[in-house]
Protein backbone atom coordinates (compact mmCIF):
# COMPACT_ATOMS: atom_id res chain seq x y z
CA UNK A 1 0.00 0.00 0.00
CA UNK A 2 2.81 2.00 1.04
CA UNK A 3 4.37 1.64 -2.56
CA UNK A 4 0.89 2.33 -4.22
CA UNK A 5 1.07 5.83 -2.68
CA UNK A 6 4.51 6.70 -3.58
CA UNK A 7 4.04 5.77 -7.07
CA UNK A 8 0.83 8.64 -7.04
CA UNK A 9 3.45 11.43 -7.37
CA UNK A 10 5.20 10.38 -10.46
CA UNK A 11 2.32 8.78 -12.30
CA UNK A 12 0.76 12.27 -12.01
CA UNK A 13 4.01 14.04 -12.53
CA UNK A 14 3.82 11.79 -15.99
CA UNK A 15 -0.09 12.32 -16.41
CA UNK A 16 0.00 16.12 -16.25
CA UNK A 17 3.23 16.37 -18.70
CA UNK A 18 1.73 14.33 -20.67
CA UNK A 19 -1.33 15.83 -20.65
CA UNK A 20 0.30 19.47 -21.66
CA UNK A 21 3.11 17.82 -24.30
CA UNK A 22 1.41 14.19 -26.05
CA UNK A 23 -2.14 14.46 -27.16
CA UNK A 24 -3.38 16.86 -29.79
CA UNK A 25 -5.72 19.80 -28.35
CA UNK A 26 -8.97 18.49 -29.92
CA UNK A 27 -11.32 19.26 -32.50
CA UNK A 28 -14.34 21.64 -32.14
CA UNK A 29 -12.50 23.52 -28.89
CA UNK A 30 -10.62 26.43 -28.63
CA UNK A 31 -6.87 26.44 -28.67
CA UNK A 32 -5.63 24.20 -25.80
CA UNK A 33 -8.51 24.21 -23.68
CA UNK A 34 -10.00 20.57 -24.82
CA UNK A 35 -6.33 19.62 -22.23
CA UNK A 36 -9.07 20.35 -19.57
CA UNK A 37 -10.75 17.13 -20.16
CA UNK A 38 -7.70 15.13 -18.30
CA UNK A 39 -8.58 17.20 -15.14
CA UNK A 40 -12.45 18.51 -14.92
CA UNK A 41 -13.60 15.30 -15.68
CA UNK A 42 -11.72 13.40 -13.17
CA UNK A 43 -12.92 15.68 -10.64
CA UNK A 44 -15.95 14.83 -11.62
CA UNK A 45 -15.86 11.52 -11.61
CA UNK A 46 -14.49 11.53 -8.11
CA UNK A 47 -16.72 13.59 -6.70
CA UNK A 48 -19.63 11.12 -8.12
CA UNK A 49 -16.98 8.07 -6.99
CA UNK A 50 -16.95 9.57 -3.26
CA UNK A 51 -21.21 9.84 -3.54
CA UNK A 52 -21.10 5.82 -4.19
CA UNK A 53 -18.23 5.12 -1.39
CA UNK A 54 -20.42 7.09 0.97
CA UNK A 55 -23.68 5.41 0.10
CA UNK A 56 -22.00 2.17 0.35
CA UNK A 57 -20.71 3.10 3.53
CA UNK A 58 -23.67 3.47 4.87
CA UNK A 59 -25.50 0.74 3.81
CA UNK A 60 -22.81 -0.90 5.56
CA UNK A 61 -23.26 1.16 8.94
CA UNK A 62 -26.95 0.39 8.65
CA UNK A 63 -26.26 -3.21 8.34
CA UNK A 64 -23.72 -3.49 10.51
CA UNK A 65 -24.08 -0.31 13.01
CA UNK A 66 -19.75 -0.47 12.81
CA UNK A 67 -18.81 3.10 13.78
CA UNK A 68 -15.98 2.75 11.68
CA UNK A 69 -18.08 2.67 8.40
CA UNK A 70 -20.21 5.88 9.65
CA UNK A 71 -16.84 7.56 9.58
CA UNK A 72 -15.63 6.30 6.46
CA UNK A 73 -19.04 7.29 4.93
CA UNK A 74 -18.57 10.96 5.98
CA UNK A 75 -15.00 11.37 5.38
CA UNK A 76 -16.10 10.42 1.89
CA UNK A 77 -19.18 13.30 1.61
CA UNK A 78 -16.46 15.64 2.56
CA UNK A 79 -13.74 14.85 -0.18
CA UNK A 80 -17.02 14.54 -2.81
CA UNK A 81 -17.69 18.03 -1.87
CA UNK A 82 -14.32 19.03 -2.55
CA UNK A 83 -13.74 17.62 -5.11
CA UNK A 84 -17.31 18.39 -6.67
CA UNK A 85 -16.38 22.45 -6.03
CA UNK A 86 -13.33 21.51 -7.73
CA UNK A 87 -15.36 20.26 -10.82
CA UNK A 88 -17.47 23.14 -10.77
CA UNK A 89 -14.11 25.63 -10.63
CA UNK A 90 -12.77 23.67 -13.79
CA UNK A 91 -16.03 23.50 -15.49
CA UNK A 92 -16.65 27.02 -15.32
CA UNK A 93 -12.72 28.53 -16.62
CA UNK A 94 -13.66 25.94 -19.27
CA UNK A 95 -17.03 27.50 -19.97
CA UNK A 96 -15.50 31.23 -19.73
CA UNK A 97 -12.69 29.75 -22.54
CA UNK A 98 -15.26 28.52 -25.06
CA UNK A 99 -18.63 30.48 -24.08
CA UNK A 100 -17.57 33.77 -23.11
CA UNK A 101 -19.38 32.89 -19.57
CA UNK A 102 -18.79 31.74 -16.20
CA UNK A 103 -21.79 29.87 -15.74
CA UNK A 104 -25.00 29.00 -17.78
CA UNK A 105 -27.48 27.03 -16.08
CA UNK A 106 -26.54 24.23 -18.29
CA UNK A 107 -28.42 21.28 -17.14
CA UNK A 108 -25.26 19.42 -16.30
CA UNK A 109 -23.12 21.82 -14.53
CA UNK A 110 -26.07 22.28 -12.50
CA UNK A 111 -26.29 18.92 -11.42
CA UNK A 112 -22.78 19.21 -9.98
CA UNK A 113 -24.25 22.08 -8.08
CA UNK A 114 -26.73 20.26 -7.24
CA UNK A 115 -24.51 17.92 -5.66
CA UNK A 116 -22.53 20.56 -3.83
CA UNK A 117 -26.17 21.83 -2.40
CA UNK A 118 -26.36 17.54 -1.38
CA UNK A 119 -23.44 16.70 -0.01
CA UNK A 120 -23.76 19.91 1.97
CA UNK A 121 -27.27 19.21 3.17
CA UNK A 122 -25.97 15.72 4.70
CA UNK A 123 -23.03 17.82 6.72
CA UNK A 124 -25.49 19.76 7.88
CA UNK A 125 -28.44 17.27 8.76
CA UNK A 126 -25.66 15.87 10.82
CA UNK A 127 -24.08 18.71 12.15
CA UNK A 128 -27.41 19.36 13.98
CA UNK A 129 -28.02 15.88 15.88
CA UNK A 130 -25.68 15.55 19.33
CA UNK A 131 -26.16 12.10 19.71
CA UNK A 132 -23.23 10.06 17.84
CA UNK A 133 -25.04 6.99 17.78
CA UNK A 134 -28.52 8.80 16.05
CA UNK A 135 -25.95 10.88 13.89
CA UNK A 136 -24.66 7.90 12.26
CA UNK A 137 -28.25 6.60 11.54
CA UNK A 138 -29.99 9.71 10.70
CA UNK A 139 -26.51 10.55 8.19
CA UNK A 140 -26.97 6.69 6.44
CA UNK A 141 -31.11 7.29 6.00
CA UNK A 142 -30.16 10.31 4.27
CA UNK A 143 -26.81 9.19 2.29
CA UNK A 144 -29.10 6.33 1.05
CA UNK A 145 -32.26 8.07 0.21
CA UNK A 146 -30.24 10.08 -1.91
CA UNK A 147 -28.03 7.47 -3.46
CA UNK A 148 -31.44 6.29 -4.49
CA UNK A 149 -32.62 9.57 -6.24
CA UNK A 150 -29.28 10.30 -7.80
CA UNK A 151 -29.47 8.83 -10.93
CA UNK A 152 -32.25 10.96 -11.66
CA UNK A 153 -30.39 14.32 -11.00
CA UNK A 154 -27.06 13.14 -12.63
CA UNK A 155 -28.27 11.04 -15.82
CA UNK A 156 -32.05 11.68 -16.30
CA UNK A 157 -32.41 15.45 -15.90
CA UNK A 158 -29.53 16.53 -17.95
CA UNK A 159 -31.50 14.48 -20.86
CA UNK A 160 -34.59 15.77 -20.29
CA UNK A 161 -33.80 19.49 -20.93
CA UNK A 162 -31.01 20.37 -23.84
CA UNK A 163 -27.56 20.78 -23.22
CA UNK A 164 -24.44 22.72 -23.96
CA UNK A 165 -21.96 20.30 -23.00
CA UNK A 166 -19.68 18.30 -24.72
CA UNK A 167 -20.32 14.56 -25.78
CA UNK A 168 -20.11 13.25 -22.59
CA UNK A 169 -17.72 9.70 -22.21
CA UNK A 170 -20.68 7.43 -21.77
CA UNK A 171 -22.90 8.75 -24.35
CA UNK A 172 -25.37 7.19 -26.82
CA UNK A 173 -23.57 5.49 -29.03
CA UNK A 174 -21.54 4.16 -26.35
CA UNK A 175 -18.40 4.30 -27.95
CA UNK A 176 -15.57 6.43 -26.90
CA UNK A 177 -15.24 9.12 -29.01
CA UNK A 178 -11.53 9.79 -28.54
CA UNK A 179 -8.08 8.89 -30.35
CA UNK A 180 -5.32 7.03 -28.82
CA UNK A 181 -2.94 9.08 -27.08
CA UNK A 182 -6.17 11.15 -25.48
CA UNK A 183 -7.83 7.95 -24.67
CA UNK A 184 -4.79 6.99 -22.69
CA UNK A 185 -3.40 10.61 -21.00
CA UNK A 186 -7.23 10.08 -19.97
CA UNK A 187 -7.65 7.29 -18.24
CA UNK A 188 -4.48 7.64 -16.76
CA UNK A 189 -5.51 10.52 -15.19
CA UNK A 190 -9.02 8.96 -13.82
CA UNK A 191 -6.52 6.10 -12.40
CA UNK A 192 -4.45 9.00 -10.44
CA UNK A 193 -7.12 10.24 -9.04
CA UNK A 194 -9.30 7.81 -7.99
CA UNK A 195 -5.66 6.63 -6.30
CA UNK A 196 -5.51 9.96 -4.81
CA UNK A 197 -9.13 9.97 -3.83
CA UNK A 198 -8.71 6.83 -1.79
CA UNK A 199 -5.65 8.27 -0.19
CA UNK A 200 -7.03 10.91 0.92
CA UNK A 201 -9.85 8.73 2.38
CA UNK A 202 -7.69 6.60 3.74
CA UNK A 203 -5.97 9.37 5.51
CA UNK A 204 -8.69 11.68 6.35
CA UNK A 205 -11.01 8.64 8.20
CA UNK A 206 -7.94 7.17 10.28
CA UNK A 207 -7.75 10.54 11.68
CA UNK A 208 -11.13 10.95 12.38
CA UNK A 209 -10.44 7.57 14.06
CA UNK A 210 -7.72 8.94 16.16
CA UNK A 211 -9.88 11.73 16.94
CA UNK A 212 -12.98 9.42 18.55
CA UNK A 213 -10.80 7.11 20.18
CA UNK A 214 -9.26 10.68 21.89
CA UNK A 215 -12.22 11.82 22.65
CA UNK A 216 -13.34 8.70 24.35
CA UNK A 217 -10.49 8.06 26.47
CA UNK A 218 -9.03 11.43 27.34
CA UNK B 1 -45.88 -8.89 13.49
CA UNK B 2 -47.95 -12.61 12.85
CA UNK B 3 -51.63 -13.48 14.23
CA UNK B 4 -54.59 -11.19 14.91
CA UNK B 5 -52.90 -7.84 14.85
CA UNK B 6 -51.25 -8.53 11.29
CA UNK B 7 -54.58 -9.22 10.18
CA UNK B 8 -55.98 -5.50 10.59
CA UNK B 9 -54.00 -5.17 7.43
CA UNK B 10 -51.05 -2.43 6.86
CA UNK B 11 -53.29 -0.28 4.38
CA UNK B 12 -55.94 0.08 7.84
CA UNK B 13 -53.35 0.99 9.86
CA UNK B 14 -51.74 3.51 7.68
CA UNK B 15 -55.32 4.92 7.00
CA UNK B 16 -56.03 5.28 10.88
CA UNK B 17 -52.59 7.16 11.12
CA UNK B 18 -53.73 9.47 8.24
CA UNK B 19 -57.22 9.77 9.79
CA UNK B 20 -55.44 10.55 13.20
CA UNK B 21 -53.51 13.30 11.86
CA UNK B 22 -56.08 14.53 9.75
CA UNK B 23 -58.51 14.93 13.09
CA UNK B 24 -55.26 16.35 14.76
CA UNK B 25 -55.30 19.60 12.30
CA UNK B 26 -58.50 19.84 11.81
CA UNK B 27 -59.61 20.04 15.48
CA UNK B 28 -57.05 22.96 15.69
CA UNK B 29 -57.24 24.64 12.60
CA UNK B 30 -54.83 27.21 13.16
CA UNK B 31 -51.78 25.35 11.92
CA UNK B 32 -53.97 23.79 8.39
CA UNK B 33 -55.07 27.64 7.95
CA UNK B 34 -51.77 29.06 8.07
CA UNK B 35 -50.58 26.69 5.37
CA UNK B 36 -53.10 27.91 2.76
CA UNK B 37 -52.33 31.44 3.99
CA UNK B 38 -49.02 30.85 3.25
CA UNK B 39 -49.58 29.43 -0.14
CA UNK B 40 -52.07 32.21 -0.92
CA UNK B 41 -49.22 34.67 0.41
CA UNK B 42 -46.60 33.07 -2.20
CA UNK B 43 -49.10 33.63 -4.64
CA UNK B 44 -50.07 37.24 -3.51
CA UNK B 45 -45.94 37.86 -3.95
CA UNK B 46 -45.66 36.44 -7.30
CA UNK B 47 -49.09 38.59 -8.74
CA UNK B 48 -48.10 41.50 -7.65
CA UNK B 49 -44.28 41.25 -8.63
CA UNK B 50 -45.17 40.11 -12.17
CA UNK B 51 -48.52 42.14 -12.59
CA UNK B 52 -47.33 45.93 -13.24
CA UNK B 53 -44.25 44.64 -15.49
CA UNK B 54 -45.66 41.69 -17.03
CA UNK B 55 -43.71 38.44 -18.14
CA UNK B 56 -42.24 38.54 -21.83
CA UNK B 57 -45.00 36.26 -24.29
CA UNK B 58 -42.40 34.06 -25.66
CA UNK B 59 -41.23 33.11 -22.15
CA UNK B 60 -44.64 33.19 -20.60
CA UNK B 61 -45.41 29.84 -20.53
CA UNK B 62 -42.24 28.37 -18.98
CA UNK B 63 -42.06 30.95 -16.69
CA UNK B 64 -45.63 30.32 -15.55
CA UNK B 65 -45.17 26.59 -15.25
CA UNK B 66 -41.81 27.60 -13.10
CA UNK B 67 -43.37 30.05 -10.87
CA UNK B 68 -46.43 27.51 -10.29
CA UNK B 69 -43.97 24.99 -9.10
CA UNK B 70 -42.08 27.40 -7.23
CA UNK B 71 -44.92 28.29 -5.24
CA UNK B 72 -46.26 24.70 -4.98
CA UNK B 73 -42.60 23.85 -3.59
CA UNK B 74 -42.46 26.27 -0.77
CA UNK B 75 -46.04 25.63 0.73
CA UNK B 76 -45.67 21.96 0.54
CA UNK B 77 -41.51 22.81 2.80
CA UNK B 78 -43.78 25.00 4.73
CA UNK B 79 -46.87 22.84 5.70
CA UNK B 80 -45.43 19.05 5.16
CA UNK B 81 -43.29 18.61 7.75
CA UNK B 82 -45.91 19.29 10.46
CA UNK B 83 -46.36 16.06 10.21
CA UNK B 84 -43.62 14.97 12.97
CA UNK B 85 -43.25 18.55 14.10
CA UNK B 86 -46.19 18.22 15.93
CA UNK B 87 -45.96 14.71 17.53
CA UNK B 88 -42.79 16.30 18.81
CA UNK B 89 -44.36 19.09 20.01
CA UNK B 90 -47.32 17.42 21.60
CA UNK B 91 -45.03 14.46 22.89
CA UNK B 92 -46.79 11.98 21.18
CA UNK B 93 -44.61 10.26 19.43
CA UNK B 94 -42.97 8.12 22.00
CA UNK B 95 -47.28 6.53 22.16
CA UNK B 96 -47.30 6.43 17.95
CA UNK B 97 -43.96 4.43 17.87
CA UNK B 98 -45.13 1.88 20.67
CA UNK B 99 -48.25 1.15 18.47
CA UNK B 100 -46.96 1.53 14.75
CA UNK B 101 -44.42 0.33 13.19
CA UNK B 102 -41.97 2.90 10.66
CA UNK B 103 -43.66 1.81 7.96
CA UNK B 104 -47.06 2.25 8.98
CA UNK B 105 -46.43 5.50 10.19
CA UNK B 106 -44.34 6.66 7.16
CA UNK B 107 -47.53 5.42 4.99
CA UNK B 108 -49.94 6.79 6.83
CA UNK B 109 -48.79 10.23 6.99
CA UNK B 110 -47.41 10.11 3.41
CA UNK B 111 -51.19 9.90 2.74
CA UNK B 112 -52.22 12.90 4.66
CA UNK B 113 -49.51 14.61 3.49
CA UNK B 114 -50.17 14.04 0.01
CA UNK B 115 -54.01 14.59 -0.07
CA UNK B 116 -53.04 17.99 1.64
CA UNK B 117 -50.74 18.79 -0.92
CA UNK B 118 -53.81 18.09 -3.88
CA UNK B 119 -55.78 20.46 -1.51
CA UNK B 120 -53.31 22.99 -1.52
CA UNK B 121 -52.68 22.48 -5.29
CA UNK B 122 -56.55 22.34 -5.59
CA UNK B 123 -56.61 26.08 -4.37
CA UNK B 124 -53.42 27.42 -5.71
CA UNK B 125 -53.54 26.39 -9.29
CA UNK B 126 -57.14 27.91 -10.13
CA UNK B 127 -55.84 30.91 -8.38
CA UNK B 128 -53.04 30.99 -10.34
CA UNK B 129 -54.34 30.57 -13.17
CA UNK B 130 -56.39 33.54 -12.63
CA UNK B 131 -54.20 36.06 -11.34
CA UNK B 132 -51.65 35.47 -14.01
CA UNK B 133 -53.86 34.76 -16.72
CA UNK B 134 -52.43 31.48 -17.09
CA UNK B 135 -54.35 29.25 -20.01
CA UNK B 136 -54.02 25.72 -19.60
CA UNK B 137 -55.21 24.30 -22.73
CA UNK B 138 -55.28 20.79 -20.94
CA UNK B 139 -56.58 20.67 -17.68
CA UNK B 140 -56.40 16.41 -17.74
CA UNK B 141 -52.33 16.92 -18.33
CA UNK B 142 -51.86 19.09 -15.91
CA UNK B 143 -54.51 16.77 -13.08
CA UNK B 144 -51.87 14.13 -14.14
CA UNK B 145 -48.99 16.23 -13.46
CA UNK B 146 -50.16 17.51 -10.19
CA UNK B 147 -50.80 13.95 -9.32
CA UNK B 148 -47.66 12.56 -9.91
CA UNK B 149 -45.50 15.48 -8.92
CA UNK B 150 -47.46 15.58 -5.74
CA UNK B 151 -46.92 11.69 -4.62
CA UNK B 152 -43.30 12.45 -5.58
CA UNK B 153 -43.26 15.35 -3.83
CA UNK B 154 -45.21 14.59 -0.33
CA UNK B 155 -43.15 11.00 -0.26
CA UNK B 156 -40.02 12.49 -0.26
CA UNK B 157 -41.06 15.55 2.13
CA UNK B 158 -42.87 12.76 5.15
CA UNK B 159 -39.51 11.11 4.75
CA UNK B 160 -36.86 13.62 5.51
CA UNK B 161 -39.68 15.35 7.70
CA UNK B 162 -39.20 12.48 9.99
CA UNK B 163 -35.37 12.84 9.70
CA UNK B 164 -35.63 16.14 10.27
CA UNK B 165 -37.56 16.62 12.75
CA UNK B 166 -35.08 14.72 15.67
CA UNK B 167 -32.55 17.33 15.17
CA UNK B 168 -32.85 21.11 15.50
CA UNK B 169 -33.01 24.19 13.65
CA UNK B 170 -36.37 22.48 11.93
CA UNK B 171 -37.32 24.66 9.18
CA UNK B 172 -34.09 25.48 7.74
CA UNK B 173 -32.62 22.09 7.85
CA UNK B 174 -35.91 20.91 6.22
CA UNK B 175 -35.28 22.94 3.31
CA UNK B 176 -32.09 22.80 3.07
CA UNK B 177 -32.18 18.69 2.77
CA UNK B 178 -34.95 18.23 0.89
CA UNK B 179 -33.53 20.66 -1.82
CA UNK B 180 -31.55 18.72 -3.71
CA UNK B 181 -33.69 15.64 -3.86
CA UNK B 182 -36.64 17.58 -5.11
CA UNK B 183 -35.02 19.24 -8.42
CA UNK B 184 -35.03 16.08 -10.04
CA UNK B 185 -39.00 16.13 -9.41
CA UNK B 186 -39.60 19.46 -9.67
CA UNK B 187 -37.64 19.50 -13.09
CA UNK B 188 -39.56 17.20 -15.26
CA UNK B 189 -42.80 18.51 -13.63
CA UNK B 190 -42.46 21.67 -15.10
CA UNK B 191 -41.54 20.15 -18.01
CA UNK B 192 -44.83 18.83 -17.74
CA UNK B 193 -46.55 21.44 -16.66
CA UNK B 194 -45.46 23.44 -19.68
CA UNK B 195 -46.71 20.67 -22.09
CA UNK B 196 -49.86 20.58 -20.23
CA UNK B 197 -50.42 24.54 -20.92
CA UNK B 198 -50.12 23.89 -24.44
CA UNK B 199 -52.41 21.17 -24.38
CA UNK B 200 -49.88 17.88 -24.94
CA UNK B 201 -49.53 15.34 -22.65
CA UNK B 202 -45.61 14.94 -21.53
CA UNK B 203 -44.95 11.56 -22.32
CA UNK B 204 -41.03 11.84 -21.40
CA UNK B 205 -41.37 13.84 -18.39
CA UNK B 206 -44.47 12.15 -17.11
CA UNK B 207 -42.67 8.82 -17.37
CA UNK B 208 -39.66 10.40 -15.69
CA UNK B 209 -42.14 11.63 -12.79
CA UNK B 210 -43.67 8.25 -12.55
CA UNK B 211 -40.23 6.40 -11.99
CA UNK B 212 -39.18 8.90 -9.72
CA UNK B 213 -42.11 8.44 -7.74
CA UNK B 214 -41.52 4.46 -7.71
CA UNK B 215 -37.49 4.81 -6.57
CA UNK B 216 -38.94 7.20 -3.73
CA UNK B 217 -41.44 5.31 -2.37
CA UNK B 218 -39.36 2.07 -3.00
CA UNK B 219 -36.28 3.43 -0.98
CA UNK B 220 -38.78 5.34 2.04
CA UNK B 221 -40.40 2.01 2.71
CA UNK B 222 -37.18 0.31 2.81
CA UNK B 223 -35.13 3.12 5.32
CA UNK B 224 -38.80 3.33 7.05
CA UNK B 225 -38.03 1.76 9.73
CA UNK B 226 -34.04 2.77 10.58
CA UNK B 227 -35.98 6.19 10.89
CA UNK B 228 -38.41 5.30 12.73
CA UNK B 229 -36.21 3.68 15.50
CA UNK B 230 -34.82 5.09 19.06
CA UNK C 1 4.95 33.78 -19.90
CA UNK C 2 3.19 32.24 -22.05
CA UNK C 3 -0.53 30.71 -20.59
CA UNK C 4 0.44 27.12 -20.78
CA UNK C 5 3.68 27.56 -18.84
CA UNK C 6 2.04 29.24 -16.72
CA UNK C 7 -0.41 26.37 -16.31
CA UNK C 8 2.44 24.06 -15.71
CA UNK C 9 3.81 26.00 -13.54
CA UNK C 10 0.46 25.77 -10.96
CA UNK C 11 0.21 22.24 -11.89
CA UNK C 12 4.17 21.61 -10.85
CA UNK C 13 3.52 23.64 -7.35
CA UNK C 14 0.04 22.50 -6.80
CA UNK C 15 0.52 18.78 -7.08
CA UNK C 16 4.39 18.42 -5.64
CA UNK C 17 2.69 20.54 -2.82
CA UNK C 18 -0.47 18.46 -2.48
CA UNK C 19 1.77 15.49 -2.49
CA UNK C 20 4.34 16.68 0.39
CA UNK C 21 1.26 17.39 2.17
CA UNK C 22 -0.80 14.05 1.94
CA UNK C 23 3.00 12.20 2.56
CA UNK C 24 3.82 14.01 5.67
CA UNK C 25 0.08 13.56 7.07
CA UNK C 26 0.23 9.92 6.35
CA UNK C 27 3.29 9.29 8.56
CA UNK C 28 2.52 11.19 11.18
CA UNK C 29 -0.98 9.57 11.75
CA UNK C 30 0.73 6.65 11.37
CA UNK C 31 3.31 7.63 14.30
CA UNK C 32 0.18 8.39 16.10
CA UNK C 33 -1.78 4.96 15.64
CA UNK C 34 1.68 3.45 16.83
CA UNK C 35 1.94 5.23 19.96
CA UNK C 36 -1.75 4.84 21.31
Amino acid sequence: MKYLKLLLLPWMAAVVAASFLWPEPAKGFLGESSRIVFFHVPCAWTAALAFLVAAGYSVGWLVARNPRFDEVAETAVRLGLLFAVLTLLTGSLFAKIMWGSYWNWDPRESSYLLLVFLYSAYLFLRAAVDDRERRARIGSAYAVFAAVLMPFLVFVAPRVTASLHPQTVINPQGKILMDAPTKTVFFAALAGFTGLFFWMLEIESRLARLTRERRQTG
Amino acid sequence: MTGPRARLGFFSRAWAVCAKDAAQELRRRVAIASIFFFAATALALVSYAVGPFGLPPEARSSLDASLLWIILFFSAATGLPRAFVREEETGTGLGLRKVASGVVVLAGKGLFNFLLFLAIAALSVPAFAVLLEWRVASPVALAAVVLLGGWGLSIVSTFLSALVARAGQRNVLFLVVSFPLLVPLLLPAIAATIQASEGAVAQTPLRVLAAYDGAATCAAYLLAAVVWED
Amino acid sequence: MSSLAYLATVNVVVWVGLFVYLWRLDRRISEQERNR
